[in-house]
């Protein structure tokens, strides 16, 4: 042994790099059958007992670890399940309301174009779907997901129908009071600067304005109709859409369009006219599609 | 061992080699398939990193040696080849703990993480070499850190232990002073 331990450490390091490396090239020379894989495979079954000792000492450590790495694999499977059930249930629930909101219109515009709805005229009916309702309180407006570009203008009529598996209505719900390209602002007939000429269907001198009621917005008011006229209950209240001869004044709305039923009439000797309180058949809060009747001709 | 003298010196070595086969056989049988944060501890590095700052570079680079077949021999793997590089990085950790002081806390385990970082990076090197890895990349380099990172975890708590394995206990030296008289 060399005096310098610094030397002496040197020829420690040097032999066993040294051995390490012959052991590897002795390893990749010689065969299967070679001393270092024999010395390999003694080594293993010798201590095969304290390896598998160990592994039994160390299961349920491992069985542990493991299964809170299966709790966390779990929550995130559960998370990732939430996720997808919940974006599949928006996708369904598009699907469904777009095919609800398609056979709405559908049945809307049927019957729109059936016999039972008045005669349209110069105007055409052009489906829309409601994209924003107005949350202002004092005003009642939607916008319309269809503009100038479908041929709407200011003025146009604008109907709305509950649509059922068996009848289809629709009714009017306003006009159209501004346009762009790609959307139409609806003013409903419930606004306080909406006023409507209608009238009583097939009772004579039973025209006046409809306005809303301003104690109730669920119902209108058909002002200025004569104390002479007979009104009851039930019966259709539709614009009377006049006009006149030389073309000057003109109602925005045709002739005969349902607007909704009379709920409740009186009159007393104090009043000018009839108290007659309408019921539109539209609920004007909830409506999620609408016709616009619009004019061929400016 | 260096400085190691008398009959203390035995159990000193029975000590160190029931620490590294304790090591190996844990290597192989746990830490083998032990992935925490992307990283695989390894207990020999550990272990010879540790007898190595606490006994010397030759002790070290011997403890390596062994420590190396005995991983290659139960791993399955090409004997020699861990050897080689444990042996070069213990020598080095433990000419790097010869500046060190006994109850040196940080400096040990930073030795340790570089000593896994440098094991780490020999075996790929020879693995590249023998073929066993076909082709170099910076993944495979950087797949090196997190468990650099993990040993110097474990490390804080298994190199007290190393060290309190490894103490040496020679005679106590006793002093009594009886006033003027000193004995």
């Amino acid at each position: 042994m060399p005096r310098n331990p610094r030397a002496y450490r040197l020829i420690v390091l040097t032999a066993l790099l040294a051995l390490s490396f012959a052991l590897v090239t002795v390893y990749f020379r010689e065969g299967a059958d070679g001393s270092l894989h024999r010395t390999q495979r003694w080594l293993g079954d010798t201590f095969a007992p304290a390896s598998g000792a160990v592994q039994r000492a160390v299961q349920p450590v491992r069985d542990a670890g493991e299964w809170v790495g299966d709790v966390e694999d779990a929550r995130r499977e559960r998370d990732r399940l939430r996720a997808e059930n919940e974006r599949l249930r928006r996708q369904l629930a598009d699907i469904q309301s777009d095919g609800q909101l398609a056979a709405e219109l559908q049945a809307e515009l049927s019957y729109i174009r059936s016999d039972e709805f008045p005669a349209l005229g110069d105007y055409a009916p052009l489906a829309a779907v409601v994209i924003v309702r107005s949350p202002a309180l004092f005003s009642q407006k939607v916008l319309l997901d269809q503009g100038t570009s479908a041929g709407i203008q200011v003025g146009d009529p604008v109907v709305s129908g509950v649509a059922t598996d068996e009848t289809a209505t629709a009714a009017l719900i306003g006009r159209v009071t501004a346009a762009s390209r790609g959307t139409a602002e609806v003013t409903l007939i419930s606004d306080a600067a909406m006023a409507v000429a209608a009238g009583v269907a097939g009772r004579q001198a039973a025209d006046g304005i409809l306005q809303p009621n301003a104690g109730d917005r669920s119902t209108q008011v058909l002002d200025f109709v004569a104390k002479v006229a007979t009104v009851n209950p039930g019966d259709l209240v539709v614009t009377s859409g006049f006009g006149s001869a030389e073309g000057g004044v003109q109602s925005y709305f045709p002739q005969g369009i349902p607007i909704g039923v009379v709920s409740f009439v009186s009159q007393s000797d104090t009043e000018s006219y009839k108290t007659i309180q309408v019921t539109p058949w539209v609920d004007l809060r909830s409506f999620r599609t609408a016709v616009v009747l619009t004019r061929s001709t400016a | 061992m260096t400085g190691v003298v008398g009959p203390g010196a035995v159990w000193l070595v029975l000590r160190a080699t029931v620490l590294v086969v304790v090591a190996a056989l844990l290597q192989v049988t746990v830490a083998a398939d032990l992935e925490v944060l992307d990283g695989r501890p390894d207990l020999v590095v550990i272990a010879v990193a540790s007898i190595a700052i606490l006994q010397g570079p030759s002790a070290g680079a011997v403890a390596g040696f062994a420590g190396g077949f005995l991983v290659d021999s139960l791993g399955l793997g090409v004997i020699g080849s861990t050897s080689l590089t444990l042996v070069a990085v213990a020598y080095g950790v433990g000419v790097f703990g010869e500046g060190l002081r006994r109850t040196a806390a940080v400096r040990p385990l930073l030795a340790i993480g570089a000593a896994s970082l440098a094991a780490g990076a020999g075996q790929l090197t020879l693995a590249l070499l023998v073929g066993s890895v076909p082709q170099a990349s910076p993944a495979l380099a950087l797949a090196i850190v997190p468990g650099a990172m993990l040993d110097v975890l474990l490390a804080i708590g298994l190199y007290p232990a190393v060290r309190l394995l490894l103490r040496r206990r020679g005679p106590r030296t006793v002093s009594l002073d009886l006033g003027a008289a000193r004995v």
